[in-house]
């Protein structure tokens, strides 16, 4: 169920729910994901994962393994070693990292040994004759034991297990919690959570011509950082491609994923022949780049007694498992909204990055933005309580008004748009607050316990690069760049081709997104138009999928290449029918003299005359139709010297209202959502029919990671979640009816004012939830401090009467 | 997967001298035993399948309810008579695995569920004497959510995942193996120091059937994190005769918080149908339980379960 | 080992370590990409086939143990839920679509449509990360007729 979205007379397609063009290939299996190639002599890996969180590899007995009938060959991390550079890497160079693992394992899962083999099941007898010799050392497991004194260190180079420590502050923290009436504080938990996409990462690596390696891949963003893969297998970059294999669900977890084509690459060199290294679901949920964010806070609120909230103080350490292949990435992403909707000028952001015997974090839907605003609501909440302020008047009375936009927080970062009363009081009004408040009353005298919960979140939108450094004083590679790119060629006859210059991401719906807005630029039926996408050796910049990031560039990237392709035609026409330029115009596939509408050339008849007619050409005219347009990041400031202003890197800020009305059942801490509202403003709605998608996806992995999902490692270090009997993903039966709805400011920076939304809804409901379940068990003083809360948490806060 | 030998067996006599070869396992439904086959926690040599044997019986009569070894989840959860006359074994085999696996997966097969316990399941060999007996058991100072309360030893703690089991139980089933006939609860073997031994039966022995005798009304109530395809938390079978609010004749069983279904073996006769009496009734059962840190919890949820299965119609959790 | 199987109609002979899974067989051996592995332990669905008409997750079953056996895969599925499911939006990313569609067509045969609830109860053996699961309980719904 959904609002409808504003009326956009200027548009034609934009803003309309049309079906997706890619779908027909999914009802009958044909999504072509890499798990689907099949090259002709292909070989098929399997890895050794370490059984230990911590150890110090002794010798490796290769022999018995390579005696197994199909096994071709077997490689360790020391054959990495010698022939190979370290992985890609944004973290600190003392943290190095090969696909397999060199010296020491530093998690439960991290791969160990690579077998390679005529099947997959012939790999796996492989592996399981491999001889490890194992020397178990001290595992790191909790984060805050780890930046302490005499724990164990993962990585002697480095030094100790801290791998990253800055204070940030902005505005006057200090005098203004000395000068607030009430100081709210708190200790929060997020739990390690992962996209988790069925469809895991995986690559077919084949050795081409002229030394070259071609790699079919599903890791995302390749365009942008392949010279680093190709760094790392010592290969100019120049005999290093990708070809873009659609990834069947990313969230995250397919983000630059490094170590699986890095690994495929190694082994088809090794080998001399095609290797296919896909992750069966064990190498996935143990061994992945991505797992998701696992902080730990101490955050104290300031706020006068009116309810206004002055100042914020953070204090966050991060376990980031064993590696730091993406710096502290994440915390930029906090950074971007660390005020959330509301006037907030003071900010102290403490973080520590601490390594533990865990995977490595990366990207899961929020990036770390989803956490912040966790935390933020959490405490706004807290605060409200405390003030006896109800959830929405707390909220109204800081909001950012809606003619202060643009509008600067703290930390450097724009909000370009917004009307935040506007998105609560539509979620007010589709909810039924007051209906639910009594019907909530009405409970609670028959001993039920229905809880609502109000939260209003940011949701921030198309990355610029200048957060992957701003940490560092002397950053060694200061990028400002992020742009996508696209080419738009009319052919012979006059159909549309468009070639992407990024991977698909299937569930960003990339061909709707293109046909839609080639559609709407030239008035031609967008299932008419064409889809593809470059390899590496062939494509312009772009920077893929993430950080709700595609829909804005690739309409920039379009809008700018339909500008040239326009340009180019009507010099054409305006030549063949004697017109000026400027006196043309483009109406549904047609190009014709405004006002003379008999005096037209159609797509196909101008086609034909730019590839076949040269001497009708005008002169000056290539023949051909083709145009591309590299669309960089429309709103990217560098951060001050001393990092008191971080610059604009994540200015096109959507907005979201959850309201969760859920169900506690008291004698068995279980639960139930009664009800779920959940508008969100993503400025301009392209399509609305696959925004709800993402919505309601998004929110649905709120729910996981608010209820379900944990990857736990024991005090050992042992990890306990290595299948979806103790990882649990929400099902059909889980995951409600969302009411959905829709608010529009367009952002004043992007073309047609499109904001991302793709991450929007897991940045929102866990909030919802928690702030549901304190409510409903406001008379046992519950407050959830940490995620993801399950029925024994709930339970033992009922018994004990204290929060966790 | 260790690659592993397979025959097809046309008869109970033929299947009974597959299976008596020293490393050979049956299989049925597949979807336990091929599991296992892919952690390499089950390595036989053999696999003797007896899905095609003529086991597939339902039947209810006079004398209570039959149900061949390899009679199907769904095909029994689905029996109209089943449903209504033995609602404790439709509702547990429908609070099962998924749809999928339940038109895999057989009666004999889903009471020769091991144990489980993330430990034994983990994807390495980790210390675990269920695995390799003597190695130790990680999940004793590990996590322990999953953990038993009853009749867990130094060398395991792990719990029984079957639901239908639990409704066995508590409708006084018996179990007809190749071997003997023998009552449900006394299928299940506490670990002991031996935990790597699951039932009590023999190497090569074959359960054919299962028989309920008539029943009085009955119900599973099953408490679970996810609203579905999840194992218990704890779950309760009930079935019980009572009149005018108070219980004639009663047995209950447990499961989720013990290596095996757990009887509750108290007298409920003559208590009022009320919350209070209830929990004074079922109070002695629970002052044996032990449990670990992290399963503390279950004791009172299983308590309370008890009650809600007792008291109300199926509710919040156990909803078909 | 040898064995016989009727693929979406067709005789296929397939020779296969009786280790092989029924997914394997077909993704690998027969070539019928289609059906897809998610989670390769019965816990995720995208595998799901039909066999003698009834459905159930490929990957924990055996090839050898299907001989004769009637196998229906999404290239042969034929069924107004995918038409539905187009209506819909019943999908993100697609790769549980074949899975879901196949146990769609199943839960539709089978009946368990005259709620949304049951619906939900019974598409739960089948995770789609994107979460469309509003989307394919009203496709079901639809083609039950309750729309």
């Amino acid at each position: 169920m959904a609002t409808s979205i504003e009326e956009k007379p200027d548009f034609k397609w934009i803003g309309k729910s049309i079906r997706r063009v890619e779908d027909p290939r999914y009802l009958v299996g044909r999504g072509g994901y890499i798990g689907d190639i099949k090259l002709p002599g292909m070989l098929y890996t399997a890895v050794l994962r370490s059984p230990f969180a911590h150890a110090r590899i002794g010798s490796i007995d290769t022999g018995e393994a390579l005696e197994v009938p199909g096994v071709v060959a077997v490689f360790t991390g020391q054959d990495c070693k010698e022939k190979m550079n370290p992985c890609a890497n944004f973290g600190p160079p003392t943290i190095t990292q090969y696909p397999l693992a060199v010296d020491k394992v530093r998690y439960c899962g991290e791969a160990v040994v690579a077998v390679v083999a005529e099947s997959r099941y012939a790999a796996e007898d492989g592996v399981e004759a491999v001889e490890v010799d194992f020397e178990p050392l001290d595992p790191v497991v909790d984060p805050i034991a780890a930046i302490g004194p005499g724990a164990p260190v993962l990585h002697e180079e480095h030094g100790n297990n801290l791998a990253y420590e800055r204070i940030f502050e902005f505005g006057e923290v200090d005098d203004a919690f000395r000068e607030a009436d009430v100081v709210v504080e708190d200790k929060l938990h997020w739990g390690r959570s992962s996209g988790m996409p069925l469809d895991t990462c995986g690559a077919v690596a084949r050795p081409a011509l002229n030394g070259s390696l071609e790699v079919y891949c599903n890791s995302l963003n390749f365009n942008f950082f392949i010279w680093l893969v190709a760094a790392a297998l010592k290969l100019p970059s120049n005999k290093f491609t990708v070809i873009p294999v659609p990834a069947g669900g990313s969230f995250g977890s397919k983000f630059f994923a490094h170590k699986v084509p890095t690994l495929a690459g190694f082994l088809a060199l090794q080998t001399g022949r095609p290797v296919a290294y896909i992750e069966d679901r064990l190498d996935h949920i143990t061994n992945s780049d991505h797992h998701g964010s696992d902080r730990y806070y101490d955050v104290r609120m300031g706020l006068k007694s009116d309810g206004t909230i002055t100042a914020l103080d953070v204090d966050v350490v991060d376990d980031y498992g064993a590696y730091l292949q993406f710096g502290v990435g994440t915390h930029g992403n906090s950074l971007s909204q660390a005020v959330g909707p509301y006037r907030l000028k003071n900010l102290r952001y403490r973080l520590r990055a601490a390594l533990t015997n865990k995977c490595q974090q990366g990207a899961y839907r929020g990036f770390g933005s989803e956490v912040q605003n966790w935390v933020l609501e959490r405490m706004v909440d807290k605060a409200a309580r405390q003030l006896g302020m109800g959830p929405e008047e707390i909220r109204r009375h800081n909001f950012i008004q809606p003619d202060e936009f643009p509008y600067k927080i703290p930390t450097g970062n724009i909000y370009d748009s917004g009307n935040y009363p506007a998105v609560l009081q539509r979620a007010i009004e589709m909810l039924d607050l007051d209906k639910w408040r009594t019907e909530q009353e009405r409970a609670r005298k028959e001993g039920r316990h229905i809880g609502i919960g109000v939260v209003t979140t940011q949701e921030r939108s198309v990355f610029s690069s200048t957060e992957f450094w701003f940490w560092f004083d002397k950053p060694a590679f200061p990028l400002t760049s992020s742009p996508e790119s696209v080419t738009l060629t009319i052919d012979p006859t006059g159909e549309f081709q468009v070639q992407m210059h990024s991977q698909a991401m299937w569930g960003n719906s990339p061909e709707t997104v293109a046909a839609m807005l080639v559609a709407e630029e030239f008035g031609v039926d967008p299932y008419k138009v064409n889809v593809s996408y470059a390899d590496s050796a062939h494509s312009l910049p772009g920077t893929g999928p993430g950080g709700s990031r595609f829909t804005v560039m690739i309409a920039g990237a379009v809008r700018g290449a339909s500008k040239r392709l326009r340009a180019k035609l009507f010099k054409i026409a305006a030549h063949e029918l004697e017109a000026s330029e400027d006196d043309l115009e483009i109406v549904e596939g047609v190009v014709r003299v405004k006002g003379v509408p008999d005096k037209s050339r159609s797509l196909a008849e101008l086609a034909s005359t730019a590839y076949f007619f040269a001497l009708n050409l005008p002169e000056g005219v290539e023949s051909g139709l083709e145009e591309s347009c590299t669309y960089d990041h429309p709103y990217t400031t560098l951060p001050s010297d001393d990092r008191k202003d971080l610059g604009v890197f994540y200015p096109f800020m959507g907005h979201a209202c959850h309201i969760a009305v859920i169900e506690i059942d008291a004698e068995t801490g279980t639960h139930k959502f009664l009800d779920y509202v959940a508008v969100h403003d993503a400025g301009t709605v392209v399509n609305p029919k696959t925004l709800a998608g993402h919505v309601t996806g998004g929110a649905a992995q709120g729910i996981g990671s608010a209820m379900y999902e944990e990857l736990v490692y024991d005090e050992d270090g042992q990890f306990k979640c290595s299948t979806f009997m103790d990882y649990l993903i929400p099902t059909a039966m889980e995951v409600p009816e969302f009411k959905l709805g829709h608010v529009e400011t367009p952002s004043p920076y992007t073309e047609f004012g499109i904001k991302g939304g793709g991450e929007g809804g897991r940045m929102v409901a866990p909030a919802a939830i928690s702030a549901a379940i304190d409510d409903a068990l406001s008379d046992y003083g519950v407050r959830i401090t940490q995620l993801p809360i399950k029925p024994s948490e709930i339970l033992r806060q009922i018994e004990t009467g204290t929060q966790s | 997967m260790r690659d592993v030998g397979y025959l097809r067996v046309g008869d109970t006599a033929e299947a009974l001298t597959a299976a008596a070869r020293p490393g050979a396992r049956l299989i049925a439904g597949g979807t336990e035993l091929v599991n296992l086959l892919k952690e390499r926690i089950e390595q036989p040599d053999l696999l003797v399948d007896i899905s095609r044997l003529p086991l597939t019986d339902i039947t209810v009569g006079p004398d209570g309810l039959h149900l061949g070894a390899l009679a199907r989840m769904s095909d029994v959860a689905a029996h109209p008579e089943v449903r209504s006359g033995y609602p404790a074994i439709a509702q547990a085999l429908e609070l099962s695995a998924s749809p999928q696996l339940r038109n895999m997966a057989t009666m004999g097969g889903n009471l020769m569920q091991r144990t489980r316990c993330p430990y034994f399941r983990a994807d390495h060999d980790l210390p675990c004497n269920k695995r390799r007996p003597g190695s130790g058991c990680s999940a004793i100072d590990g996590d322990h959510r999953a953990a038993a309360i009853f009749g867990a030893s130094e060398s395991c703690v792990a719990t029984h995942p079957s639901d239908l089991a639990v409704a066995l139980v508590a409708l006084d089933a018996q179990v007809r193996t190749t071997a003997r006939t023998l009552p449900a609860r006394d299928l299940h073997r506490l670990p002991g120091d031996q935990p790597h031994r699951d039932t009590v039966l023999d190497h090569g022995e074959m359960i054919l059937g299962i028989d309920v005798p008539v029943s009085p009304p009955s119900a599973y109530l099953k408490v679970r994190e996810r609203g579905s395809y999840e194992f218990a938390l704890v779950s309760v079978a009930v079935a019980a005769e009572t009149s005018g609010g108070v219980i004639r004749t009663a047995r209950a069983a447990l499961g989720g918080v013990a290596p095996k279904p757990w009887p509750l073996d108290v007298d409920l006769a003559g208590v009022p149908l009320r919350r209070d009496e209830l929990r004074a009734a079922i109070a002695p059962a629970f002052a044996a339980a032990r449990p670990l840190p992290g399963s503390e919890f279950k004791i009172e949820l299983a308590q309370r379960a008890v009650v809600r299965a007792l008291t109300k119609p199926i509710g919040l959790m156990g909803e078909t | 080992m040898r064995v016989r199987l009727r693929v979406n109609g067709a005789e296929r002979q397939v020779d296969v370590e009786p280790r092989v899974t029924l997914l394997d067989a077909l993704r690998e051996v027969i070539g019928l990409t289609g059906t897809k592995k998610g989670c390769d332990r019965g816990e995720c669905g995208a595998c799901t086939v039909h066999v003698n008409g009834r459905r159930i997750d490929a990957c924990m079953t055996l090839a050898v143990m299907h001989e004769g056996d009637e196998i229906t895969t999404i290239e042969g599925l034929d069924h107004p839920v995918q038409r539905a499911f187009l209506e819909h939006d019943a999908f993100q990313c697609g790769f549980c679509t074949p899975g879901q569609l196949m146990s769609a067509a199943a839960c539709l045969a089978e009946g368990h449509t005259g709620s949304d609830a049951e619906i939900r109860e019974w598409m739960s053996g089948n995770t789609c990360r994107c979460a469309a699961y509003p989307h394919i309980v009203a496709a079901v719904r639809e083609v039950a007729g309750r729309a």
